[in-house]
């Protein structure tokens, strides 16, 4: 695709423009819709009326298979299916927002994509990561670190005890 | 608009409003076409179209083309239309006609080389690609005569903007039959259908 080769994104190393849009993407999909609805006045407060945009793809329920690798080492396997919903967006200054987020929330997949146009416009860009995508990613690591916390006491660790039978 | 310089923006259209229930329309009116060549089939629930493209081939486009068939583009569509069927489609886009599975072609007097397109094999008849050809207009009427299954005796057809050696290419492609390709005719927001099964008889003008 011309797209793929224009950005150089078949190469592995990304440009850090990319990197700091995939985090935010990130942020913006493990939200809530109700957090993003929250944020909204604020974004207003920064970029002023909301831009008009039109849907390239509307919001739509999917499904994608969700890969992992035991112990994060072993072989690819097939964990199972989840539902997702994704959209695309283009604002009335041009910029393409880009959505894929968990579950079935229409809503949630617009306003992430809506975000996410709304951020790469240079103008609004700082402003928006310290006022909006900041709190949210902080508030996201608190919630990981109790989750951690509380199965870490859980934890069981197999193995195997030498007992020297196999020396001749 | 404000000032600071960007990459510019990929303008990208809009596909279906319904993607699964406006696609499965599209399906039956072409099913409907392919099973009744020489029909003109109004198509309906069409999209917005991208640049170069007329509302029939963008909703065919957006209704058939998957990640498993590869499609290729005549030239003046690669840039306008490229992104729009790589974005709402996933379809590869490829270079060389014979390795297509479905082909675009913006305009019936510029046509690819015919003798190059995918009729399958023997065993595997349905390995044969599609083309999809937008035209000036069609209309029932004097022109060309159309026989085969679907068709009730004969009809006649008068199709504006087709290159004179597609008809001749068509009859060549018939005689291979059951190998062959297959094609869609398509204008504004018609379409009709030329499966292979299809004999060309007599072209009067």
């Amino acid at each position: 695709m011309d797209g793929a080769a224009e950005t150089g994104s078949s190469a592995k190393a990304l440009t850090p423009d990319q990197e700091a849009r995939r985090h935010w993407m990130s942020v913006l999909a493990k939200a809530s819709a109700a957090e993003l609805e929250n944020a909204m006045p604020a974004i207003q407060g920064i970029v002023g009326e909301l831009p008009a945009y039109r849907l390239i793809r509307r919001p739509e329920v999917g499904m994608t298979m969700v890969r992992g690798r035991a112990g994060g080492t072993g072989r690819q396997f097939n964990l199972g299916e989840m539902t997702m919903t994704r959209c695309a967006l283009q604002t009335a200054d041009g910029q393409m927002g880009c959505a894929y987020v968990a579950g079935r929330s229409m809503r949630h997949a617009e306003l992430a994509a809506l975000i996410d146009a709304l951020l790469q416009e240079p103008a609004h860009q700082a402003q928006l990561q310290a006022l909006v995508v900041d709190p949210l990613a902080r508030g996201q690591e608190v919630r990981r670190q109790r989750q951690v916390d509380r199965s870490a006491p859980t934890r069981v660790e197999f193995f195997t005890v030498v007992r020297g039978e196999d020396k001749e | 608009m404000n000032q600071h310089t960007r990459i510019p923006a990929l303008d990208l259209t809009p596909g279906f409003d319904d993607p699964q229930r406006d696609a499965q329309r599209v399906f039956r009116q072409v099913l409907e076409a392919m099973s009744h060549p020489g029909r003109i089939v109004q198509l309906d629930r069409l999209p917005e179209a991208p640049p170069s493209l007329s509302k029939a081939a963008a909703a065919i486009a957006l209704t058939l083309f998957d990640l498993d068939t590869p499609v290729w583009l005549s030239p003046e569509l690669r840039q306008a239309v490229g992104p729009y069927v790589a974005f709402h489609t996933g379809a590869a886009l490829t270079q060389t006609v014979a390795s297509a599975g479905f082909l675009l072609v913006a305009n019936g007097r510029a046509l690819p080389d015919l003798a190059e397109v995918a009729i399958g094999d023997p065993e595997y008849p349905e390995r044969a690609a599609t083309i999809i050809i937008q035209v000036q207009s069609l209309q029932l009427g004097p022109g060309c005569r159309l026989r085969g299954p679907g068709v009730l005796g004969h009809i006649d057809v008068c199709v504006e903007g087709l290159a004179e050696e597609f008809w001749t290419a068509f009859a060549a492609n018939h005689r291979k039959f059951p190998q062959g390709f297959d094609v869609l005719l398509v204008a504004g927001e018609q379409v009709l259908g030329l499966p292979r099964s299809v004999a060309i008889d007599g072209k009067e003008n």
